[in-house]
C-alpha cells in the first residue's frame, strides 16, 4: 500500500528532457549537494569505527581517519571481558526480545484488529475508543507503575518483562484495523457462504491478503523493540540487559576510554546496519507506508 | 512501552455511534482499584528474601571464623569498574585457589546501587557486597544490608584499628553493618617531567595556596595547559569538598536538620577554583573524566583524581608519575570515601559463616588491594613493612588522618553528588561563573528541606 | 497527539461501503469477537490499565519501593505532591518547571529544523536520477540505530579533547567551543545529533508524499513559465499538506519524548539541569536518586505532563480540524 510514485513522465518531451539533463550543470550541482549531505551521515560512522581501532593514547594523538597503528585490542577486550560488559549476551537478549515481541505483536494485534474492523459487538466503540485514547498519553507516565507491576509479577530482568509492556501497545491494532477495513467484504462473505466461521475466514481469507501490512507492522515492531532504551534500562541488570541498555552501563564502566566505547558502539550498530543493507528497500517502504497510512 | 519510539498513528476515527456497554469499563476500573488496594496493604511475595530492615530480630549469631563444613558458593558484588577492578579479581582468585569449602563468584556492577535495589526487589541480592561507608545508613534502612556485630566481635576489631571517623560511621542505629576494607582519599597526581620543565621540584609538590597557584602558573607557562580537574562530581566536586573541609566546613548541623555547606568555607573553596579559571590557568568547561586522558597524553602537568586511577596512570606515565596527598591549601583536610564489606539480606546461616570467613580473609590480605590504589583501612596493615614497599600508596596514605567523610545519615552523599547538590552549584560556578554564595545558598536551602523529610521518614 | 489527520483516508484505498455485520451471523457464538480481542486486551488491561490506576494511586501516597518490600505501608498524602509542584520553594517545584520549559524549548527549536531540513532533503531527492535510492538509503540509515549508539557516538564527537568536531574546528583555525559543557552549544549539540539520527524518517515520508503528486501539475506550470522554486511553493507544498501535518505532528511528539540523547550526550547538560527535558527529569527522580527513589513524586509529575500533552493534542486537533474545513 505504498504511495506509488508516478514515475512515468507524462510526455515524450519530458522524457527527452530528463535524459538530457543528467550531465547538465544543474544535475552536477545536485549530485554535489547530495554527496556532501551523504558525507554528513557517513563520516560520523566512519569516525566511530576509526576510533574503535585505536589504542587509548592514539585516540587523542592520532587525529586521522585511518589509524596509523590499527589494533583490534578494544574489540578483544570487550568480547572477552569479565562480568560487567557481556556484549554478546546483550545482543542475544535483544534478538530474542525483538523477535518474540514482534511475532506476538503481529499475532495479537491482528486478531484484535480484525474483530474491531469486522464484527459489531457490544462495547466495541467504547473499547476501541479506550485503546486509542491511550495513544495520547506519554509513555513515561507508565514507567513507574509498570516497574512496580513487573516487580510484583516477578518479571524484573526477564524476557516477559521486556516484552509485555510493549505488547500492550495500541498502534498495531489501529494500523491493522485500517488495513482490514480496506479489504473488500465480499471475499469474506463468500467464505461465510461456504461455511467458514470467523476464525477460519480470518486465517484463510484475510491473512493471506494482508502480507504487506503484516510485514510493515513486523518491521516497525522489530525496530521499536530493538531500539527500546528507557524501559529495559529500568528493569534490567548485568547480563540480562538488552543491547541499548547494556551500552549505557558500558558508558559508566569505561568512562573516557573512547576506543573501547566506540568498539562497543560499533558492535551494537553492526547487526542492524548489516540487516539494513540487505533489507533497506523493504524497511524504507514499510516505514513510509506506515507513516502515510498512520 | 516500546511504541513511544516511533511515534504513534493517527488519532481516533470517527467513533461508532453505538454507545457500547459501559458495564465493561466499570468492571475494569473496579477490578483495578481492588487490585491496587490489596497491593498496598500487604507484603509482596515478589520481593527478596526476608523482611529485613530495622525492627526485625537479627540473624543467628555466628560463632566462628572458620569456613563452614559443607561447600558454599558466595555471590560477591563490587562497583569496581575502573582500573582497580582487576586487583579485586586477582584477590578473589587467590582466595578461591586456597581450596576451602567456600567459593566466591565476583561480579562487577556499573550503576551499583541501582542494581542492588533492583536485585533486592527481584530477590536476587548477592551474599556479600561492597558498600560505601556513607551508604551504610541508607542501605540499612532499605533492608539491603544486615547487622554484622558478631563478625566485628570475632575479628576483635576496635576503633583503634581504624581511623575514628571510619569506625564510627560503620554503625547505624546501634548496629554495625560494615567491615572497612579501605580508605580512598582524593589524590594529587603530577607529571615529574612536566614539573622539571616548568622549573618545579618534582619531589616537592605544592602544599599551600601560594605554591599551588605558582605551580599552576609555571605549568601553564611551560605549555601544560590541560585541566587539573573535570567539571564533574568525581573530580571538581571532590577537590572542592577537600578545600571545603580544609576551611573547616561542615555539611550539616549536629542533628542533621540543616544543610550548612553554604558557609564561608564552601564559598571560599568554590571561589578559589573559579579564580584559577578567571586567571586563565584552567579551562572553564571540562567534560567528565577528561582530565585523565589529558594527563596521560601530557597536556596536563597535574591533576586531582581518585586513588583508584593509580594503576592506570602508573601504567601510562611509569616513573614519571608523582602521586601524593592533596595540597593543603586552606589547612588540613581531604575528601575520602571508604569501601566496606557487608553481608546482604536473605543469607542463610551457613552462607553467613562463609561470608564472615571470606571477609576476614580479604581484610587480612588487603596489602594486595593496596596495589590498586586503595589505602588499607586497618592500621596494622598500613604499618606493615610490605605495605611500605608499594609505590605511591604510602605517600597517599599520609593524609589518612586528615580524611573526612560525609555525616552518617541516609542520603548524606546526595548533599554532595545529588541533583541540585553542592557539586552542581560548584560546577556551575566553574563553567559559567555564577555567584558561589548565591548558588550554594539555593542548593543548601533545598537540601535542608530534603534532609528534614528524610529524618522524619526514617525516624532518627 | 493528534487526530488531526484522522478524517483523511489512506489515499489509495477505495472507499467501498465496507459493512461490518450489523447482526450476528447465523450460528456465530456471541463470544467470538471477544475471543479475538481478548489476548491483546488482557495484556492491555494488565500492563496499561492497571498501571494507569496504580500510578494515580501512588501519586497520592509517599511510596518508596524499598520500604514497601519490607512491609512498611506507604502513607497517604492526598494532593500534596501535586500542590508542591505548584508551590514555589518546594523541593520539586523549580526543577519540574525548568525541565518542562526545556522540553518546550527543544520542541520549538527542533520541529522547524527537522521538518524544514527534511522537506528540503526530500525536494532534492524528488526526481528520477541514478543513485537516488542509494542516497535515500544512506540518509535513512542512522534512524535504524539505537539511541544508545547515537548517544555514545556523538558524546565522543563533541568532546573538547579529541572529539571530531574539535579536531575539525582546530584544523580550520576556528576557536574551540565547549559543546557539552556550555550553553547554547549543549542544545545545539543535541539538536545536531537528533537531526543526524532522525531526519531520514521525515524525509522518506515526505518524499513518498511528493512522488504521489501528479507530474501533470508540474508540466502545466512549467509551460506557464514557473521556475523550480515557484513550483515548489505553489504545487509541492500545498499538495503535501496532509502529509506535512502528519510529519509535524509526529515530530512534535518525538521531540516531546526526548530522553536518551540528553542523558547520554550531555547528562542533562551544563549543570543545574540545563538540557534535561522533563521526561528525563521524571526518570531521574524516580529511578536515579540512590536511596530516595521518589516514585510518588515521579508519578505525580507524569500525570501533570500527560495532562499537558493531552491538552496540547486536543488544541492541535482543533486547529487542524478547523483548518481542514
Amino acid at each position: 500500500m505504498t504511495a506509488t510514485p508516478s514515475e512515468r513522465p507524462a510526455t515524450a518531451t519530458a522524457v527527452r528532457r530528463e535524459r538530457r539533463s543528467l550531465v547538465s550543470p544543474g544535475m552536477i550541482a545536485l549530485y554535489a549537494v547530495l554527496v556532501l549531505i551523504a558525507l554528513f551521515f557517513v563520516v560520523p560512522l566512519a569516525w566511530m569505527v576509526s576510533t574503535s581501532l585505536k589504542t587509548e593514547s592514539a585516540v587523542f594523538t592520532d587525529k586521522s581517519f585511518i589509524p596509523a597503528n590499527p589494533t583490534f585490542d578494544n574489540y578483544a577486550r570487550i568480547l572477552t571481558a569479565s562480568g560487567s560488559t557481556p556484549v554478546f549476551r546483550w545482543l542475544m537478549n535483544s534478538v530474542i526480545v525483538s523477535t518474540l515481541g514482534t511475532v506476538l505483536t503481529v499475532v495479537l494485534t491482528s486478531l484484535s484488529a480484525y474483530a474491531f474492523a469486522r464484527i459489531d459487538f457490544p462495547g466495541r466503540g467504547l473499547l476501541f475508543g479506550l485503546l486509542i485514547a491511550t495513544l495520547l498519553l506519554p509513555a513515561v507516565m507508565f514507567l513507574v507503575p509498570q516497574f512496580i507491576l513487573v516487580d510484583i509479577l516477578g518479571l524484573l530482568n526477564t524476557y516477559p518483562g521486556f516484552i509485555l509492556p510493549g505488547l500492550a501497545g495500541v498502534f498495531g491494532v489501529f494500523f491493522m484495523r485500517q488495513f482490514f477495513l480496506g479489504i473488500p467484504v465480499e471475499l469474506e462473505e463468500a467464505a461465510y457462504v461456504d461455511g467458514a466461521n470467523r476464525f477460519k475466514t480470518f486465517i484463510s481469507v484475510v491473512l493471506p491478503l494482508s502480507g504487506p501490512a503484516l510485514a510493515t507492522l513486523a518491521v516497525i515492531s522489530f525496530l521499536a523493540y530493538w531500539n527500546d532504551y528507557l524501559w529495559p534500562l529500568i528493569i534490567c541488570e548485568g547480563a540480562g540487559c538488552t543491547l541499548p541498555a547494556g551500552l549505557r552501563n558500558f558508558q559508566g564502566a569505561y568512562t573516557a576510554q573512547f576506543g573501547l566505547l566506540m568498539a562497543g558502539a560499533t558492535l551494537a550498530a553492526i547487526p542492524v546496519l548489516v540487516l539494513y543493507v540487505f533489507a533497506q528497500r523493504w524497511i524504507v517502504q514499510s516505514v513510509t507506508s506506515a507513516g502515510i497510512k498512520g | 512501552m516500546a511504541e513511544h519510539l516511533w511515534g504513534r498513528g493517527r488519532g481516533p476515527e470517527r467513533r461508532s455511534r453505538r454507545a457500547g456497554s459501559p458495564a465493561a469499563l466499570v468492571v475494569v476500573v473496579l477490578l483495578a482499584l481492588l487490585l491496587a488496594a490489596c497491593r498496598g496493604g500487604t507484603d509482596t511475595d515478589g520481593g527478596g528474601g526476608g523482611g529485613g530492615g530495622g525492627g526485625e530480630s537479627p540473624p543467628t549469631q555466628v560463632e566462628t571464623l572458620d569456613p563452614p563444613e559443607s561447600e558454599v558458593t558466595l555471590e560477591f558484588w563490587t562497583p569496581f569498574t575502573g582500573p582497580d577492578g582487576p586487583f579485586m579479581e586477582r584477590l578473589v582468585d587467590e582466595f578461591n585457589a586456597e581450596g576451602t569449602t567456600v567459593t566466591v563468584n565476583l561480579t562487577t556492577q556499573a550503576e551499583y546501587y541501582q542494581k542492588l535495589s533492583t536485585a533486592a526487589q527481584a530477590g536476587n541480592l548477592p551474599h556479600v557486597g561492597v558498600v560505601h561507608l556513607d551508604q551504610i545508613p541508607q542501605q540499612s534502612e532499605d533492608g539491603i544490608i544486615t547487622p554484622i556485630g558478631d563478625l566485628v566481635d570475632l575479628l576483635e576489631l576496635e576503633g583503634g584499628d581504624f581511623t575514628e571517623a571510619v569506625w564510627n560511621n560503620t554503625e547505624w542505629k546501634g548496629e554495625r553493618y560494615g567491615v572497612p576494607l579501605d580508605i580512598h582519599p582524593l589524590t594529587f597526581y603530577w607529571n615529574r617531567e612536566a614539573f622539571e620543565e616548568a622549573g618545579l621540584d618534582p619531589d616537592a609538590p605544592p602544599n599551600s595556596e601560594e605554591e599551588f597557584v605558582a605551580a599552576a602558573q609555571a605549568l601553564n607557562d611551560a605549555g601544560y595547559t590541560g585541566p587539573i580537574w573535570s567539571n564533574h562530581g568525581f573530580s571538581a566536586g571532590l577537590l572542592w569538598a577537600s578545600l571545603f573541609y580544609q576551611g573547616g566546613g561542615e555539611w550539616t548541623n549536629d542533628d542533621y536538620t540543616e544543610a550548612t555547606y553554604n558557609s564561608e568555607a564552601g564559598v571560599q573553596a568554590a571561589q578559589f577554583m573559579r579564580d584559577l579559571v578567571d586567571q586563565g590557568l584552567h579551562p572553564s568547561g571540562v567534560e567528565v573524566d577528561a582530565e585523565l586522558p589529558a594527563f596521560l597524553e601530557g597536556s596536563s602537568g597535574m591533576i586531582v583524581a581518585g586513588p583508584w586511577q593509580l594503576s592506570r596512570l602508573a601504567e601510562g606515565l611509569g616513573d614519571n608519575l608523582g602521586a601524593g596527598p592533596v595540597p593543603q591549601i586552606f589547612g588540613e583536610g581531604v575528601w575520602a570515601g571508604s569501601h566496606n564489606l557487608a553481608v546482604m539480606e536473605g543469607v542463610s546461616d551457613e552462607e553467613r559463616q562463609a561470608a564472615y570467613y571470606f571477609i576476614d580473609w580479604i581484610t587480612r590480605n588487603a596489602t594486595e588491594w593496596a596495589r590498586a590504589g586503595q589505602v588499607p583501612a586497618r592500621a596494622e596493615v598500613r604499618e606493615d613493612s610490605a605495605f611500605a614497599e608499594i609505590p605511591h600508596i604510602p605517600t597517599i596514605a599520609e593524609q589518612v588522618d586528615a580524611a573526612q567523610f560525609y555525616p552518617a545519615f541516609p542520603g548524606a552523599p546526595e548533599l554532595h553528588f545529588g541533583a541540585g547538590g553542592a557539586t552542581e552549584a560548584v560546577v556551575s560556578v566553574l563553567a559559567e561563573g555564577g555567584d558561589p554564595q548565591q548558588l550554594l545558598d539555593e542548593s543548601a536551602q533545598r537540601f535542608t528541606q530534603i534532609i528534614q523529610e528524610t529524618k522524619e521518614r526514617y525516624d532518627y | 497527539m493528534t487526530a488531526g489527520a484522522a478524517p483523511l483516508a489512506p489515499p489509495d484505498t477505495p472507499r467501498r461501503p465496507t459493512t461490518t455485520s450489523r447482526r450476528r451471523r447465523i450460528g456465530e457464538k456471541w463470544y467470538t469477537p471477544y475471543l479475538f480481542i481478548l489476548p491483546h486486551l488482557a495484556i492491555f488491561l494488565v500492563f496499561v490499565g492497571w498501571p494507569f490506576i496504580f500510578g494515580l494511586i501512588i501519586s497520592f501516597q509517599d511510596f518508596f519501593i524499598a520500604r514497601d518490600r519490607q512491609g512498611i505501608p506507604a502513607p497517604w498524602v492526598g494532593l500534596k505532591h501535586y500542590i508542591d509542584l505548584f508551590t514555589p520553594g518546594s523541593i520539586h517545584f523549580g526543577r519540574f518547571w525548568q525541565t518542562l520549559w526545556n522540553t518546550v524549548l527543544f520542541v520549538i527549536i527542533s520541529v522547524p529544523t527537522l521538518v524544514g531540513f527534511s522537506l528540503a532533503l526530500a525536494a532534492l531527492l524528488n526526481g528520477r536520477f541514478p543513485g537516488r535510492n542509494l542516497f535515500r538509503s544512506v540518509y535513512f540509515a542512522p534512524w535504524t540505530l539505537s539511541v544508545a549508539v547515537i548517544g555514545l557516538l556523538w558524546w565522543w564527537i563533541f568532546q573538547s579533547q579529541g572529539g571530531l568536531i574539535t579536531n575539525v574546528l582546530t584544523a580550520l583555525g576556528l576557536p574551540a567551543v565547549g559543546w557539552l559543557t556550555s550553553q547554547p552549544w549543549a542544545w545545539l549539540s543535541l539538536l545536531i545529533a537528533t537531526v543526524w539520527w532522525t531526519i531520514g524518517f521525515n524525509t522518506i515520508i515526505l518524499l513518498a508524499g511528493m512522488q504521489a503528486i501528479s507530474r501533470d501539475l508540474y508540466e502545466a506550470s512549467a509551460i506557464d513559465g514557473a521556475n523550480k522554486w515557484q513550483q515548489f511553493k505553489s504545487i509541492t507544498v500545498p499538495s503535501l499538506r496532509p502529509i506535512l501535518l502528519l510529519v509535524i505532528t509526529l515530530q512534535v511528539i518525538a521531540s516531546f519524548n526526548l530522553v536518551g540523547q540528553p542523558q547520554i550526550i550531555t547528562n542533562g547538560g551544563p549543570p543545574t539541569a540545563q538540557t534535561t527535558p522533563v521526561l528525563l527529569h521524571i526518570y531521574n527522580v524516580g529511578f536515579a536518586q540512590i536511596g530516595r527513589f521518589e516514585l510518588s513524586v515521579a508519578a505525580a509529575m507524569s500525570f501533570l505532563v500527560a495532562l499537558i500533552m493531552v491538552a496540547v493534542s486536543v488544541i492541535n486537533f482543533r486547529i487542524f480540524r478547523s483548518d481542514e474545513s
